[in-house]
């Protein structure tokens, strides 16, 4: 684990596709432990804020940034820095479960194998291990051969926690994991996230205030690309600095 | 419901029905003419699965003691000349027409005619052997057409005592007559004002003859050998035989296959055995060789040949019946064939068979033997045709002369077929699926927009331009840089790779700044560096590999001969043909594998060729294969392309440096000239149901082979 207390951070971060720009300037640290809210309306630039720290933004068409963002207290760009090793070290689940047509026991060993692990023993550990940490083992240790597209939504998003959990990464970044699930689902998959974030760093992207103010001990408010407020969920829900949190939280938009 | 709202649902309703009803009529058209060209191309291919048949016509009675008859080639009347010297025309029906013949002293003692059916030997009281020219002239009689068979006497020949006259041949102006002798035989050559002869030696007196149509040659039979000569050039003096043979069985028939190349000989055990001369092991010499045998149950009693085909009538003691050279099979037995005939002769045209009895009555059939050229055996097993020392697959479907053997194995067309487009795919299928992939997983968007639309537009370069430029741009320029091109085979995907390899040990700071854009332009420099180099070392690496000559030394060291039109021209035309259909099909495979799967293996650390090979490629891999197998399908019915650039040799070779010629380049080539009902026609019909039950193999294999791989992968692109 590592020794910085901040796990991924961002200093005057100016970020756009061709001509639009997406984040006008943020600084954010996310601590190493707990878990890390970003809300704001839709289109505020949160999700494109979150997969910074993966570089998934760099597939993109005409992607470009400004300002330093970093990941244990280091570049993500440093160029000693395969783009590999650096996901390897920082998991991510998506909006809607996209397991791999696969049995479970490939999709959770897919980072691994990529990682070029063959060790049997080595496998079956981070297999079973990966699996009880997202809350995933009791359903599924009798059939870990089946294929994960016969598992319901709810256990196929606490699989690709499961897969993303597999390679040991030490941030893990959901980009709104309960959109697509039901209310029991997405209370299951919040106890996963409570349990993880007492090991790793955990920033998810949410449009549920409800399921911020729940999971989250610090949660951030994005507004058109910048960053408004910043701070302790209880504080920021009850009593926000700003006026434009408070408008927010209190439902007058968004 | 309100009357507006009702009268408007009820005019939707019946615009749904009538579109339904246009949809259902085109659909169904479409399935209707694909079973309508089914249907035409195995109703056009059905004829040929019959053996043929006979149909017999009233037997007409005639004096008695015929000797020699002729049937004109309208099958109007058979003219019968008999031993009273005159000759008598028998019509279909009705009584005889007798004409005396001038200059002939009854009775006659023999008479023979030749192959062709147009000269006729008579032997009469004199002892003078005369020959005559039959001849059918065509008069108009107001609306009714008259045949009138005529003989007219155009030569003189020496007789030799009633000895028998063995055969006789040759043009109008100078006839020869081979008649049998004391020492042998004697073959009588020249005109009537410059008589000469060939005697011809043998062990024991002959039993029969045959002589070839030009009298270059001939054969004698007697009792226990079979004897060849070639008289060329020879007179007057006493000549041996230049190829013998001992015979099992004493012959009892001969005759000449038309094309002077086999003699049919029959023999008292009942097997008839076709005899030919081929070039012995020592130069310039001749061996007999029997190249097929036709047995049989009773002696053989006469041997009748076509004038048209390889077709012949053999009469046994047990029985008649044709059978036909090439396929060296019995087509049909003819059942009502009097056992008394004295003379048998087939119609000029093969299309009758006439008879003539001791007792004077004429037997006439009309003869249909269907396909004898195209069975079963000589499509698609090796055949040893005239001419050929051991049984081949051929295809030669028309020569020369009338009495050319043609040589129909589809072999050597589906083998070239399949070779093309193997050599097509070998170059176009990992071309066109690496580009497919580089352009929907690697390259820049901005190059995607570009390169998906130029490759396609490939596709609408007119296969006759592909085809022109392959043939006389191409073509020479592979055979100049022959090993210039093969080395960048080779050397263009290594040094790619090698460049790979080599980048991995770059500075981590040059590998950072690599953008896909930049890794095309490098990879672009280092193709056409490379190429320039191996143009540049070209005739050194000639010099030091292959002894300056790559052509000379293929040959030298594995016989490999180098045709300009080969199979890497026709692999190239083809495969740039092919090129856009498999990339197409293959970039929409794989621009339908979900990008959240792609997405989900990069986040989990995928490098792209990890994602590509890991994901992308087994989602994709229903539609890769259907991909290629319509570029196979595309390959084996391309013309145009096949037809310019493969040299059209149907030559049974698997060398890349050999031409070929394809089944669709056949039809294209030859269906124009096949008479319409013939043989070549039916057999080439063949060739394109063939080409369409390959095609439909190779859909529905690809169909059942995606519909597994969709099931194994199949979710991944759901």
């Amino acid at each position: 684990m590592n020794a910085h207390a901040e796990s991924l951070g961002v200093k005057g971060l100016v970020l756009g596709f061709g001509e639009t720009e997406v984040l006008k300037g943020i600084d954010l640290s996310v601590a190493s432990r707990g878990v890390t809210a970003l809300i704001g309306p839709s289109g505020c630039g949160k999700s494109t804020l979150l997969r910074c720290f993966n570089r998934m933004n760099d597939h993109l068409t005409g992607f470009w940034h400004r300002g330093e963002i970093s990941v244990t207290g280091r570049d993500v760009y440093d160029p000693t820095w395969s783009l590999e090793a650096l996901r390897f070290q920082v998991g991510m689940v998506f909006q809607k479960p996209n397991p791999f047509p696969l049995s479970i026991k490939e999709n959770v060993l897919f980072g691994p194998r990529l990682a070029g692990i063959t060790d049997m023993a080595t496998l079956d550990s981070t297999l079973s291990r990966s699996l009880q940490r997202a809350n995933l083992w009791d359903e599924t240790k009798d059939r870990l051969d089946a294929s994960a597209l016969a598992f319901s939504g709810g256990q196929q998003q606490r699989l690709c926690i499961a897969r993303a959990l597999a390679s040991s990464p030490d941030i893990l970044l959901l980009d709104e994991p309960a959109s697509a699930l039901d209310p029991i689902a997405t209370a299951k998959l919040e106890e996963t996230l409570a349990e993880l974030s007492r090991e790793i760093a955990v920033l998810l992207v949410t449009h549920n205030m409800q399921q911020a103010a729940r999971v989250a001990q610090r949660t951030a408010f994005l507004y058109l690309g910048d960053l408004v407020e910043e701070g302790e969920t209880t504080q920021l829900f009850s009593a926000p600095r700003e006026k434009l949190t408070e408008e927010y939280v209190t439902g007058r938009f968004g | 419901m309100s009357p507006l709202a009702a009268s408007r649902l009820r005019r939707s309703r019946a615009v749904d029905r009538l579109v339904a009803a246009i949809i259902t009529v085109g659909g169904s058209s479409v399935l209707l003419a694909v079973a309508f060209l089914m249907v035409f191309l195995v109703a056009q291919c059905l004829p040929m699965l019959g053996t043929g048949s006979l149909k017999r016509t009233a037997p007409v009675s005639d004096g008695p003691n015929p000797v020699a008859a002729l049937e004109d080639e309208y099958r109007s009347s058979v003219t019968v000349v008999g031993e009273d010297g005159a000759m008598d025309v028998v019509p279909r029906s009705g009584p005889p027409r007798v004409v005396r013949l001038d200059g002939v002293q009854p009775p006659v003692r023999q008479g023979r005619t030749d192959v062709a059916g147009t000269l006729l030997a008579l032997e009469d009281a004199s002892g003078a052997i005369g020959v005559w020219a039959f001849a059918a002239e065509v008069k108009w009689h107001g609306e009714a057409r008259v045949i009138e068979p005529s003989l007219r006497k155009i030569a003189t020949k020496p007789g030799h005592g009633g000895a028998p006259i063995l055969a006789v041949s040759g043009d109008l102006s100078s006839p020869t007559v081979l008649v049998a002798s004391s020492k042998g035989a004697v073959l009588l050559t020249g005109t009537d004002d410059a008589a000469a002869s060939v005697e011809l030696a043998l062990a024991s007196p002959p039993r029969v003859g045959a002589l070839a149509t030009d009298g270059s040659q001939l054969w004698l039979a007697s009792a226990r050998q079979l004897a060849w000569f070639s008289v060329a050039g020879q007179s007057d003096q006493l000549l041996t035989p230049q190829a013998t043979v001992p015979l099992a069985a004493a012959p009892t028939a001969a005759a000449m296959v038309v094309g002077d190349f086999t003699l049919l000989l029959g023999d008292e055990t009942g097997n008839v055995n076709a005899w030919q001369a081929v070039t012995g092991a020592v130069a310039g010499s001749k061996v007999l060789d029997r190249a097929g045998t036709f047995a049989g149950k009773g002696a053989v009693r006469a041997l009748t040949v076509s004038q048209r085909d390889k077709a012949f009538l053999v009469q046994r003691t047990s029985g008649t019946s044709i059978a036909y050279l090439t396929s060296r099979r019995i087509l049909l037995s003819v059942p009502e064939f009097p056992a008394d005939s004295t003379i048998a002769g087939f119609s000029p045209h093969r299309d009758g068979l006439f008879a003539v009895t001791r007792a004077g009555v004429v037997h006439r059939w009309g003869l249909d033997l269907a396909y004898p050229e195209a069975t079963a055996e000589t499509l698609f097993l090796p055949t040893r045709y005239e001419g050929f020392t051991k049984p081949e697959l051929a295809w030669q479907s028309t020569g020369g002369s009338e009495s050319f053997e043609p040589k129909l194995s589809l072999i050597p067309l589906l083998v070239g077929t399949l070779k093309g487009a193997l050599f097509a795919l070998l170059f176009s299928a990992p071309c066109a699926l690496a580009a497919a992939l580089f352009v929907s997983q690697f390259a820049p968007a901005t190059l995607r927009k570009v390169a998906k639309p130029v490759i396609e537009l490939m596709a609408a370069v007119p296969s006759v331009v592909v085809g022109f430029l392959g043939a006389l741009f191409f073509a020479p320029l592979l055979q100049r840089h022959i090993v210039g091109i093969l080395a960048l085979l080779i050397l263009l995907p290594v040094s790619v790779v090698l460049a790979a390899a080599l980048w991995q040990g770059a500075p981590a700071l040059w590998r950072r700044r690599m953008t896909p854009a930049r890794e095309l332009s490098l990879v672009s420099v280092l193709l056409v560096a490379v190429s320039i180099l191996v143009f540049a070392a070209e005739k050194g690496i000639e010099r030091v590999l292959f002894a300056g000559d790559l052509k000379g030394w293929l040959l030298a060291a594995a016989g490999i001969t180098y045709d300009q039109r080969n199979a890497l021209v026709v692999g190239f035309a083809l495969g740039f043909a092919v090129i856009p259909i498999i990339f197409t099909l293959a970039e929409d495979a794989f621009s339908n594998v979900p990008p959240s799967l792609i997405s989900a293996s990069l986040a989990l650390g995928a490098s792209r060729w990890q994602a590509a090979r890991t994901v992308a490629i087994p989602a994709a891999s229903p539609g890769l294969f259907a991909a290629v197998m319509n570029g196979l399908g595309r390959a084996v019915g391309e013309t145009m392309i096949v037809l310019m650039a493969t040299g059209n040799t149907p030559i049974l070779s698997f060398s890349p440096f050999n031409g070929m010629r394809t089944m669709s380049a056949c039809i294209a080539v030859e269906l124009p000239e096949a008479p319409y009902g013939g043989t070549l026609y039916r057999v080439l019909i063949l060739t394109a149901l063939l080409l369409f039950a390959m095609t439909f193999v190779t859909n529905t294999a690809a169909v059942m082979v995606s519909n597994r791989l969709r099931r194994r992968f199949g979710r991944l692109a759901a």
